[in-house]
């Protein structure tokens, strides 16, 4: 897959306007549900991959084959959304205190028992912060691996791990607290 | 050694169960976090939380990505581009691009748009086939579960502006944007596209 897209991305690079349909083929669901996983916004995830096709089109020969093509797809997807994330709100930041405690341990047999409702997954998914839900999709929907999302991310594999850590954590205490809740 | 043994979770290793749940971990790790799920019920329980929360996201099917009519969309901006631009960016390009005769259709297409906006009102109240501000009007149905996003897809992938409507049998008059109304082709092909989309779309026609 990985030298088929490869392949694709020379032929791109050549305007090859067929390569980029293949491209776009293979690439514009895993980009489409991606950047929707932090937007939340069907139109303007349509138009970020309207906009990542268009760039990989433009720039295809700057693929230097030092990472993925998956690794260099996604950056240029979030790179997008983030901008799009600052323009909703200007003071969008990837600010996460990710070294705050996890002072609380949720009772893992309570969040068992929540996570059986998948409409109590589904909330406290949609309550994760952006930074969580993307590294959440990225590790289980795409099934990528920790460095992988690093690179996509951009920022170190330890804090991909925290972040992921942090996000379980939070799913966790969601899930309790909505067993708490249920009469 | 029992979990008695272990009061303290290994957070290293507890940081790794989400990739040793996606089966990505080496070897190496995958193998350190077994031993360590042997040893842990807390870890194993986190585990099974893990997995299904991985099933859920992927059995969650968000809204319909934009597929066909994406790429349709996509064409069109890089046809677009390239009558905009039309010296090849990239020494060569491949063959078949960049004919003079191409060159030439875009000329006409582009004169002609510009004496249609000369000419015509600015909204398409005319004949269907008559131009609102640079453009072809065709005339559209679409059904009635139709989503705004699906409608809007569908729109973009042929590059249209709704001009008018819904009329009293619900028909709305859309502009095809850059598209002559002598561009015969190109209004077959628009409307090829629209009709392509039974979901979205129930009739499509160059009007009356």
């Amino acid at each position: 897959m990985q030298q088929e897209a490869r392949e694709l991305l020379d032929r791109i690079a050549r305007g090859d306007e067929s390569a980029l349909s293949d491209f776009y083929r293979a690439y514009e669901g895993p980009v489409y549900r991606f950047v929707l996983s932090r937007l939340n916004d069907s139109f303007e995830a349509a138009d970020i991959v309207n906009e990542v096709m268009m760039e990989v089109w433009r720039h295809a020969a700057r693929f230097e084959g030092r990472s993925k093509v998956t690794t260099w797809v996604f950056g240029i997807a979030r790179h997008k959304t983030i901008d799009r994330l600052r323009k909703r709100r200007p003071d969008h930041g990837e600010e996460l205190d990710e070294n705050l405690p996890d002072d609380d341990s949720p009772d893992p047999v309570d969040c068992l028992v929540a996570a059986e409702n998948a409409e109590f997954i589904q909330l406290c998914m949609e309550r994760l912060s952006e930074p969580h839900r993307e590294v959440v999709h990225l590790a289980f929907f795409e099934d990528l691996p920790y460095a992988e999302i690093a690179g996509i991310v951009d920022c170190p594999e330890g804090t991909v791990k925290t972040r992921m850590f942090h996000a379980k954590k939070a799913l966790q205490r969601c899930l309790q607290r909505l067993m708490g809740d249920r009469p | 050694m029992s979990d008695a043994q272990t009061p303290d979770r290994d957070s290293e290793l507890d940081q790794l169960l989400p990739w040793y749940v996606n089966g990505t971990l080496s070897d190496d790790e995958r193998a350190r976090v077994e031993a360590y799920l042997s040893a842990s019920t807390a870890a194993r329980e986190e585990v099974e939380l893990l997995r299904r929360l991985r099933e859920h996201v992927k059995a969650s099917q968000p809204s319909r990505s934009p597929g066909e009519l994406g790429l349709k969309r996509l064409q069109r901006e890089i046809a677009a581009e390239r009558q905009a631009a039309p010296a090849s960016p990239r020494g060569g390009g491949s063959p078949g691009w960049w004919r003079p005769a191409a060159i030439a259709a875009a000329l006409v297409i582009a004169i002609q748009g510009a004496l249609l906006f000369e000419m015509q009102p600015e909204r398409g109240v005319g004949p269907a086939t008559g131009g609102g501000s640079g453009g072809s009007v065709i005339e559209v149905t679409f059904a009635a579960d139709a989503t705004e996003s699906e409608i809007r897809a569908a729109l973009q992938a042929v590059d249209g502006r709704l001009v008018d409507g819904p009329g009293a049998l619900g028909v709305y008059r859309v502009r095809l944007v850059g598209v002559a109304p002598d561009d015969a082709a190109a209004i077959r092909d628009a409307i090829a596209t629209l009709e392509a989309l039974p979901d979205v779309v129930t009739g499509a026609n160059a009007g009356q």
